[in-house]
């Protein structure tokens, strides 16, 4: 090496997407060090600036390192390295961030408990042993806690506690898991607790009591799993299932078949709910279900009471019906036998996340939200866009200059408490990203609550207003998240929900498109049934069937006993009658058919019916199916109608029926690629939350959104990305 | 009606029915119109009444258009004193049906206390109208204590209705629809002048605002009332009076009570200092024993109506969009 004398230039990188509360300044100093390349990184609200002085080799080395192998959880939209003027740096330091201005910054959702702290926690040795607010650069609360961009300490909800010296020897150790940890401390300068002991808690829930727990969202109700009916009348709940946390994945496999993506996911960073396949009903938490919601300790405060405890808990977030869960202290006063509570603000609350597998393995996201939001989709797109979603299953999405933020689960509108909420949220995460929507998009129907809401705002910002039709929208999410935007080939979008507001002002719900050279046109749909008395139709499955039948007079009989006399009579009226609303619906046609099978007349709640009949058909397989012919536009669901009841009076087994009913769907799929000679297709709508159902299709599905309404906001950006991009 | 007579002699025949039957001083001048002279500050309302069937449980298309009209006036604090009269009879009506219908509207005049000194008849072609449709107009004195007025209603007013909500709706949804109760749901219709002369009596300016929850129900008035105030208004579903046989009937037709019709009922907001002596006083009066406090005006949730539900949740209770349009997914 003697006589070869590098040249030595200074570099400036800057890295912008989801980076910061990542350990992604960590990271960059760790490669650093490696390389030993002289320089500084910071934190800034359009991303992390690096600046240093190395060869031209070295730079390109550096740069590729950090650009191709970034931490787990980071992502990055948008990176350039550019020569910058010298400087005589001495070392690598990480540098405070600089405050907030206009900026482009992804926030990072909330990360679960990671393996290693997990394991200090019952490491006796370890300082941290038995520490409830452990974290590192890998784990711990981001989202929920941030006050302000950049992410540093003094912009979360820890920001009023010190760390100690340990703490901050270790917060400046560049060798050390938690150099610029910035959610750091230990039981010397750790996050105060108010309430119970852990012992009192343990104590309680033995004894058949409720507490209610401060989680990462808002609080958890956690009871014994024997306390079931206790926590059904607390949360008015008579049929809907619990989720069970256990203590570790091997305790869970008692209960319930584990396959590995179902495992990954559990122990995996979001950590959510994930539905899993029960080894034997438990009628109690899953009543008429054959998945049990399992979920692991996500925070260590709730690793240590159900490592305590030992046993199986339902955890269940603390609301009451169509309320959203309970986040601040003052608010959790006395809502179970004790509360558990801390001095770390949650500020933005969300919800635990709902995820379920098909038998081979596709994720669908049932609710989006610790751990999972926000979600961001890297797009190119105007900026300044709010899209307000739909009404139940809310969310709301924004765009920056080169990502599409979509928010968490928000509820389903219709209580004050929700749609309180939503606009609460709104308008911090706006402050937060400090955003000027100059764009509102709403959905078509006339009387969501969010619709209204963002007419107002357009009206007070002076943002235009545009309406997006709902299914429109649906398949817009989808195409955009498989970047399918700019496909030049036809994409067939097969969008099947309960219902939304249609361009001919009837209930859709049974949709097929076309997309092509951006546009997207309806070429399909379920034929028209009628649509009765507004929502009590969609809360009741009797009425589906009902509406089903009106035109065989002769085959009623099967579905008498849901009616008494004056029902029967007055129903039958109103069929007769004029109908004012069709709706063309998936999502009502299948209560139909779970009535007619006499799984349930009523739901108490959403997709009750059709949720019990899909449990109800077990290991049983056909490949026999209805027909469905395709009359121009219209899909005919008369014949398979008419397919079931004779089935049923055939005597064939109801489950066999069930799974025939959803194999004629997967057929219909495959004609309608036929019939519009498209090669690719794509799903969307909240008949594909069903696992056995999107388990049968081949093609394109969501990957980081729900096909439920929780899509709708991230389909009207994509719908207006299309008309105006 | 009409049968094999021309459209004029029906028409005259018509007219003298209806002079006859309901003469006075005014009519009998045979005038284009009524000459009178009136004093002070009064109040003009009118209204048009198109119901079928024409007769139900409680009532009939005379009742509501004398009531509807002497009640629109009621709610500005006036007490209707001259009233005018007007039909568009459908061509084949049976004659028996209308001279039923003019009897009813005669006692319901004299009930409230007021003159009906003009009028007018149309016949239309069959299948040009339903039957009957009633024009009333109205013109009286306003209440000399009478403020009402939205903009005098302040957080923590106390918003009381007059008797049971849904009846009349229902009434009619019962015939129309073949709905059978064990004890017959009646129109609540009714004059409510008397009502509310007594309550300006004793309460003057203290009684804020007045209105008849008709078409589109107590859910409609009070968003009315919100959207204008930018107030809120928080109601308590186990204080709302409701039939129990009303209650399960909508409940079957997916209807809910807070939209349904009304024609003898008011709503009033009152200062909160009074509201339990304008409870005791509505209860003490006729058509007043189901009087009840259902809510307050906050300064909470402006612009929206709130309903907390029995066991707690707080539901928003919009103005309904037209149909009855799923919202649920
Ligand atoms: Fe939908
Ligand atoms: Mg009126
Ligand atoms: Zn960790
Ligand atoms: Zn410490």
């Amino acid at each position: 090496m003697a006589g070869i004398k590098k040249i030595v230039n200074s570099y400036h990188i800057h890295i912008s997407g989801r980076v910061q509360g990542v350990g992604f300044r960590p990271f960059v100093a760790r490669v650093a060090k490696d390389l030993h390349i002289l320089g500084a990184v910071s934190n800034s609200p359009d991303g992390v600036h690096i600046a240093f002085n190395a060869s031209a080799g070295e730079a390109a080395q550096f740069y590729n390192t950090i650009i191709s192998q970034p931490p787990v959880h980071a992502l990055i939209t948008h990176h350039h390295m550019r020569p910058a003027p010298l400087f005589p740096f001495t070392s690598f330091t990480i540098l405070p961030g600089t405050a907030a201005s206009a900026t482009s910054l992804l926030l990072t959702p909330d990360i679960a408990l990671c393996d290693t702290c997990r394991k200090e926690l019952t490491n006796s040795s370890n300082r941290r042993y038995q520490y409830a607010f452990t974290t590192c650069t890998n784990c711990g609360p981001r989202y929920s806690i941030m006050r302000a961009l950049p992410y540093e300490r003094e912009h979360t909800s820890m920001s009023h506690l010190q760390q100690c010296p340990d703490c901050n020897e270790e917060y400046l150790n560049s060798a050390d898991r938690r150099f610029h940890s910035e959610t750091n401390s230990c039981p010397e300068c750790g996050v105060p607790v108010y309430g119970p002991s852990l012992q009192e808690v343990d104590e309680c829930l033995k004894k058949g009591g409720i507490v209610a727990v401060k989680g990462i969202g808002g609080y958890l109700l956690l009871c014994d799993v024997s306390q079931s009916s206790a926590m059904r009348v607390k949360k008015n709940r008579p049929q809907k299932p619990f989720a069970v946390m256990y203590p570790t994945l091997e305790r869970a496999a008692e209960d319930v078949y584990l396959t590995a993506v179902e495992s990954l996911e559990l122990l995996g960073p979001v950590a959510p709910v994930v539905l899993c396949k029960l080894k034997k009903p438990a009628e109690d938490l899953a009543p008429g279900l054959d998945r049990l919601g399992v979920i692991l300790p996500y925070s260590p405060l709730l690793q240590l009471i159900s490592s305590r405890y030992g046993k199986p808990l339902i955890a269940t977030s603390a609301n009451g019906n169509g309320v959203p869960i309970i986040y601040k202290d003052e608010d959790a006063v006395g809502i179970a036998d004790l509360v558990l509570s801390f001095d770390r603000e949650i500020v933005f609350p969300q919800d635990d996340s709902v995820i379920c597998f098909t038998s081979k393995g596709r994720r669908i996201i049932l609710r989006g939200g610790r751990g999972l939001s926000p979600v961001y989709l890297h797009k190119h797109s105007r900026d300044g866009v709010l899209a307000m979603g739909a009404e139940l299953k809310s969310t709301f999405a924004l765009t920056g200059e080169d990502y599409w933020l979509v928010s968490q689960y928000l509820g389903s509108h219709g209580t004050l408490e929700t749609e309180e909420r939503f606009e609460e949220t709104l308008k911090n995460l706006l402050q937060l990203l400090q955003r000027r929507p100059v764009q509102i998009l709403t959905d078509m129907h006339p009387g969501y609550f969010v619709s209204k809401l963002g007419k107002q705002m357009a009206k007070l910002s002076g943002a235009t207003l545009t309406t997006i039709q709902h299914h429109k929208a649906h398949f817009g999410a989808v195409l955009a998240e498989n970047n399918l935007l700019q496909q030049r080939h036809p994409v067939l979008g097969i969008i099947w929900d309960g219902a939304g507001y249609g361009e001919d002002e009837q209930i859709w719900g049974g949709e097929v498109f076309v997309y092509k050279e951006g546009q997207m046109k309806r070429v399909g749909h379920l034929d028209y049934f009628p649509q009765l008395m507004g929502d009590k139709m969609n809360k009741e499955p009797r009425l589906s069937a009902l509406a089903l039948l009106q035109n065989f007079p002769g085959r009623h009989g099967i579905i008498r006993h849901y009616f008494n006399d004056q029902e029967w009579r007055y129903y039958h009226q109103l069929l007769e009658g004029h109908c004012p609303l069709k709706t063309s619906s998936m999502g009502r046609l299948l209560d139909g058919v779970a009535a007619i099978l006499g799984v349930t007349g009523f739901n108490t709640y959403e997709g009750e019916a059709v949720m019990k009949m899909e449990a109800g058909i077990g290991d049983i397989v056909t490949h026999t199916y209805y027909d469905m012919p395709i009359h121009g536009e219209v899909i005919q669901w008369r014949p398979l109608i008419l397919g079931v009841i004779a089935d049923v009076e055939r005597g064939m087994d109801k489950r066999e029926i069930a799974y025939k009913v959803y194999y004629s769907l997967a057929h219909l799929v495959t004609k309608l690629k036929i019939h519009f000679k498209a090669e690719k297709v794509a799903f969307s709508g909240g008949v594909f939350q069903s696992p056995l159902l999107a388990g049968m299709m081949q093609g394109h599905f969501h990957r980081m959104l729900s096909p439920n309404d929780e899509c709708i906001a991230a389909g009207q950006l994509a719908c207006f990305s299309i008309q105006n991009d | 009606l009409g049968h094999g007579s021309g459209g004029l002699m029906t028409h005259q025949l018509l007219q003298t029915e209806v002079f006859d039957l309901l003469h006075n001083d005014w009519l009998d001048q045979q005038h284009d119109g009524a000459t009178f002279s009136l004093n002070g500050k009064v109040a003009f309302s009118t209204d048009s009444y198109v119901v079928s069937p024409l007769f139900f449980p409680g009532g009939n298309i005379g009742d509501l258009a004398i009531n509807g009209t002497v009640n629109d006036l009621a709610m500005c604090g006036a007490m209707a004193r001259y009233l005018s009269l007007s039909f568009i009879i459908e061509e084949g009506l049976e004659l028996s049906l209308f001279r039923e219908v003019l009897q009813h509207i005669k006692a319901a005049a004299q009930a409230a206390g007021v003159a009906i000194v003009t009028g007018d008849t149309k016949v239309v072609e069959r299948g040009k109208g339903d039957q009957l449709f009633i024009n009333t107009s109205g013109i009286g004195h306003i209440h000399p204590r009478a403020a009402i007025h939205h903009n005098r209603i302040v957080p923590g007013d106390v918003v009381i209705v007059s008797g049971e909500i849904a009846t009349h709706g229902m009434a009619i949804m019962s015939v129309r629809k073949g709905l059978e109760f064990e004890t017959e749901v009646c129109s609540d219709t009714r004059p409510l002048h008397e009502m509310v002369g007594k309550l300006l009596d004793c309460f003057g300016e203290q009684v804020k605002f007045l209105r008849d929850p008709t078409r589109g129900g107590l859910a409609s008035v009070l968003n009315e009332m919100t959207e204008a105030t930018k107030l809120g208004v928080l109601m308590e579903e186990a204080l709302l009076p409701v039939n129990e046989q009303v209650a399960a009937a909508c409940e079957m037709l997916g209807l809910d009570p807070l939209y349904v019709a009304n024609e003898g009922i008011m709503v009033a907001i009152v200062s909160a200092e009074v509201a339990p002596s304008v409870l005791g006083a509505l209860r003490g009066m006729k058509g007043g024993a189901q009087a009840a406090i259902i809510g307050t005006v906050t300064k909470d949730h402006a612009g929206k109506v709130v309903l907390e539900s029995r066991i707690g949740g707080h539901r928003v209770v919009n103005f309904l969009p037209g149909e009855q349009l799923p919202r649920i997914c």
